[in-house]
């Protein structure tokens, strides 16, 4: 905690109720982009430009009733969307918005971040991988085959993506000397965006981002044509809607990780940083919205093929390379 | 000016091919029953117990490599006393009060009194130059209960036809590797498409189980 | 066997008996039977298959049809023939116009009626727009089936300019029965050509656009290609037709075969031929013939003959309804079409035509009453299902799922 516990209590509370309301928001903007993209309207019908409709859905998906199929182990069945929700907000809290500010007419400061932990990358990228365990269990717990295979597709694919994941970030470790989010930003902003250094890293990063959060053309664990929803098929209300929200606030954590790593994160002219930290979180969630709604879904095999023979080898020279340049350069 | 009024053609079968009738005849002896030319359409009717044999000729000797389909008909009552039928007895032309009955004459007099057909359409396909495709209809005629080889050793397709033949019409055919019902449920009872199976009700399904 | 001619047909190749059933070679305990369908989204209604996995492979396959049978063989059995052509496109409900045709063809098979040239064309444009529709829907749902959602909604929208063609010319976006016994039930209104030729040339725009989506798509190509490979000796002796026998580079098309029928006779078609007979050949075929089709219909706009739309038989045909107020024999003809229908000679014949899915062939027996005595579809759909499971047995299970959707199955054909 860089600040006293009540701030920070309030910093918790307000980011996490931000991100409920950012996800809202998105889920409306991918909506209608979706649409665009597809010559169609969107959601155009629940208040002014059809914002309202997340709170629509909202409304549909609590009044549902609730349904836990005979096949199921209850506990575990009932346990998994939390465990994927939690993990997902959870990693999103270390995210770095911008440095010190002060509560407007008084003389309080604050820092607009939750926490500099000297292991954040690290603890991003274990919660991460702890969010898939909710995939698992969902999928195994829901007693369903269509469940099962979702799963274990889920598992296979975080497998192969996370050490391609975690290899292409490390390139950006070793220019930054430092785990630390905000020692990042500061880096990038002394020196220059690690885009330009790391760009091989940043190209692996995002894919292997995509296949991370199980979003289209890798969304395989929900694949609809094969497997009709995947590990959330015998999920309804807002049991599904939690790992709807777990997917999707992924989608956000990895964005925002990407500006942070690769964009400087909330450093930029003349906006203040959280503006800075929408803008290039926006243009990477406008990317995956882009790609979920042009790509046809990669095979399994394609993917494991793409993630063990093209993404970790290109990871792994990134890694010497970048090594190689901040011994010897 | 109008252009005049003519028809451009139906369909065609190709020209009826005879060679391959006479090359079965002398193959299949007294197993080539009968065979008729109607509509452009060669029928060839055998012997139920070659009807194998026949198809095997046809499709090794005479290149119809090719199941366009089978189809069976229950011809139980056929020209007789049906619903909507009325006629009287004169025959030629075509107009509205002509009898139906002359139509007993159009099918292969000889296995007529069979209860049904089997006929399978075969073509050729890749023998023969592009255009040049031929059909024949070999015919088969069986009563109920009697049962018919099947085609399936010969012809891949004919599996789910077969099936549903026997599904539909309660035709048998031996060494069939899986001849079960195809489109009604398995714990059917009767063959919908036999002309004494009832229409116009039928019990409602899964009643008891509300 | 007389050895009057030399042996054609090579040893088999494809295992048989039964290639419509696979089952896994091993004893494995560890397999996975699921059953994709009844309700599934990517079976294309009512399928049934079920499935052995072993891991993401499938091992075994299992059709299971009939969900959607209901009779309507048995149906138009009941039903004087210019009734019973309305039931015909409800079998094949994506390419509906090719079953309206291929009923009345055999209908006038049996009549040996004379149908105008006029209609004739006429025939030909509704056919070639029906077959546009089915495989622009087919195009649509085979990418959901790829997880490519967009294309769906640009086919679907591109359906939409075909079916209000139909709406125009029939007053029926689907299922029109335009289609009658001697030609067609009326004629184009006023600015049909006009309307069509631009949703002819709006449309090869957009087939362009499909082609470079399907073609040059890196996705679409690895999932596609060497997929679901169909040789054509396979296609042959599981008697596969339409686009997938042509995808396996087998030129056969009832269009152009024997000269083709109907005013195809007098149009110069030249089938479009795949060259591997895998999944993206099959796209593809499809894709190049949505292009033939547009050009089709516009040679048959441009050489649309003038003359009546329909038979002038006063007993098959019905009346011009102007004589119905001024003809009193006009009014009997139509009272006794309409009340017990028209006597077909009898006989048996059966007219293959070539549907959007391939050789859609009625046989009608006639006993020679008003009614058909014994009306069978050859079902392409049906048909091509058999081969699924030898094709998609060893391959990946989202393989499966783009193999049948590549093969194009609709239910209500297969089921009838």
């Amino acid at each position: 905690m860089v600040d006293g516990f009540f701030i920070t209590a309030i910093k918790g509370f307000a980011l996490v109720n931000l991100l409920m309301g950012f996800f809202a928001i998105m889920t409306w903007v991918e909506r209608r982009l979706i649409g665009r993209f597809q010559v169609r309207l969107g959601p155009n019908r629940v208040g002014p430009y059809g914002l309202l409709q997340p709170i629509a859905d909202l409304g549909k998906l609590l009044r549902k009733q609730s349904v836990i199929p005979a096949g199921a182990r209850p506990r575990l069945y009932l346990l998994a969307p939390f465990v994927s929700l939690t993990c997902a907000i959870g990693a999103f809290g270390l995210m770095p918005f911008g440095g010190v500010a002060s509560v407007p007419g008084t003389d309080i400061d604050f820092h607009l971040y939750m926490a500099d932990s000297n292991v954040a990358l690290l603890f991003v990228a274990a919660l991460g991988s702890l969010g898939f365990y909710g995939l698992l269990i969902g999928g195994w717990a829901s007693g369903s085959k269509y469940s099962l295979l979702g799963g274990m597709r889920a598992i296979a694919q975080l497998v192969s993506y996370e050490v391609a994941f975690t290899l292409a970030v490390i390139g950006v470790v070793i220019h930054a000397g430092s785990l630390s989010f905000v020692d990042i930003v500061q880096q990038q902003s002394d020196w220059v965006w690690f885009i330009v250094p790391q760009f091989l890293g940043f190209v692996v990063f995002m894919i292997a981002a995509v296949a991370e959060s199980n979003r289209p053309p890798f969304d395989l664990a929900e694949a609809d044509g094969e497997v009709v929803a995947g590990y959330h098929t015998e999920y309804g209300g807002m049991r599904f809607a939690m790992f709807a929200n777990a997917e999707f606030i992924n989608a956000i954590t990895l964005s925002a990780l990407a500006a942070v790593l690769f964009l400087g994160g909330p450093s930029g002219p003349l906006l203040p940083g959280p503006l800075w930290m929408l803008l290039k979180a926006g243009f990477f969630l406008f990317i995956f919205i882009w790609l979920r709604a042009t790509t046809p879904r990669v095979r399994f095999d394609q993917l494991m093929s793409l993630g063990w023979k093209v993404l970790l080898p290109a990871a792994t020279l990134n890694l010497v390379v970048t090594a190689a340049f901040v011994v010897y350069g | 000016m109008p252009e005049p009024i003519r028809a451009i053609s139906q369909p065609t079968w190709g020209d009826p091919d005879t060679g391959a009738l006479e090359r079965l005849t002398v193959a299949l002896g007294d197993g080539v029953v009968a065979h008729k030319v109607d509509r452009d359409e060669l029928t060839v009717a055998v012997d139920p117990a070659r009807w194998v044999d026949a198809a095997r000729f046809l499709r090794d000797w005479e290149g119809y490599d090719f199941l366009s389909d089978v189809v069976t008909a229950d011809w139980l009552g056929y020209a007789g006393e049906v619903a909507g039928y009325w006629g009287s007895d004169a025959f030629g032309g075509r107009d509205m009060n002509r009898a139906g009955s002359w139509g007993v004459a159009a099918v292969p007099a000889t296995l007529r009194p069979k209860r049904f057909s089997v006929s399978c359409h075969l073509l050729k396909l890749m023998t023969v130059v592009p255009g040049e495709h031929r059909r024949v209809r070999l015919q088969t005629w069986l009563d109920d209960g009697e049962e018919l080889d099947t085609l399936v050793g010969l012809y891949p397709s004919a599996d789910y036809h077969e099936r549903e033949a026997f599904d539909m019409m309660g035709i048998r055919f031996a060494g069939h590797p899986n001849l079960v019902r195809i489109l009604m449920p398995d714990y059917w009872v009767g063959h919908p498409q036999r002309k004494d199976y009832p229409i116009g009700g039928e019990p409602v399904q899964f009643s008891d189980a509300i | 066997m007389a050895a009057t001619s030399t042996r054609i047909w090579p040893e088999l190749k494809v295992p048989s008996p039964t290639p419509s059933i696979t089952e896994p070679s091993t004893d494995n305990p560890d397999l996975l039977e699921i059953n994709l369908g009844p309700n599934h989204p990517s079976t294309h209604g009512v399928l049934r298959l079920v499935v052995r996995l072993d891991g993401e492979i499938v091992v075994g396959l299992r059709n299971e049809l009939g969900y959607v049978h209901t009779g309507i063989e048995k149906n138009i059995e009941q039903k004087t023939y210019w009734k019973a052509i309305t039931y015909v496109p409800r079998m094949d409900y994506l390419s509906f116009f090719s079953g309206e045709v291929a009923f009345c063809m055999a209908t006038e098979k049996l009549l040996e009626l004379e149908v105008p040239r006029r209609a004739e064309y006429l025939r030909v444009i509704f056919q070639e727009l029906s077959r546009l529709h089915s495989h622009l829907i087919f195009l649509g749902t085979g990418s959901v089936d790829l997880g490519g959602i967009a294309l769906l909604f640009y086919c679907f929208r591109d359906r939409d300019y075909v079916l209000d063609l139909f709406e125009m010319a029939t007053g029926q976006r689907m299922h029109p029965r335009y289609c009658q016994v001697g030609g067609v039930a009326e004629d184009i209104p006023v600015g049909f050509e006009r309307k069509a030729r631009q949703v002819i040339s709006y449309l090869r725009g957009r087939i362009g656009s499909y082609e470079d989506l399907i073609g040059q798509n890196p996705i679409w190509r690895e999932r596609t290609v060497g997929v679901g490979v169909m040789p054509p000796d396979f296609a042959v002796r599981m008697a596969q037709s339409g686009p997938n026998i042509r995808a396996s580079g087998i030129p056969y098309d009832l269009r152009s075969a024997n000269g083709g029928y109907g005013a195809y006779r007098e149009l110069s078609y030249q089938p479009v031929l795949g060259a591997n007979g895998d999944v993206f050949d099959r796209f593809w075929v499809r894709v190049q013939e949505m292009r033939s089709s547009l050009d089709l219909i516009e040679a048959c706009l441009d050489g649309l003959p003038e003359g009546p739309y329909i038979a002038d038989d006063r007993k098959v045909v019905l009346p011009p309804r102007h004589e119905l107020h001024t003809s009193m024999e006009s009014l009997i003809h139509h009272f006794k079409i309409v009340t017990e229908g028209y006597r077909v000679p009898a006989g048996e014949v059966y007219v293959p035509i070539e549907s959007a899915r391939g050789e859609f062939g009625f046989y009608l027996i006639s006993d020679g009453s008003a009614k058909p005595w014994r009306a069978r579809l050859r079902p392409p759909s049906f048909v091509t299902l058999e081969s699924l499971a030898a094709l998609a047995t060893g391959h990946y299970l989202a393989d499966l799922i783009a193999i049948l959707a590549s093969i194009d199955p609709v239910m209500g054909d297969c089921d009838r």
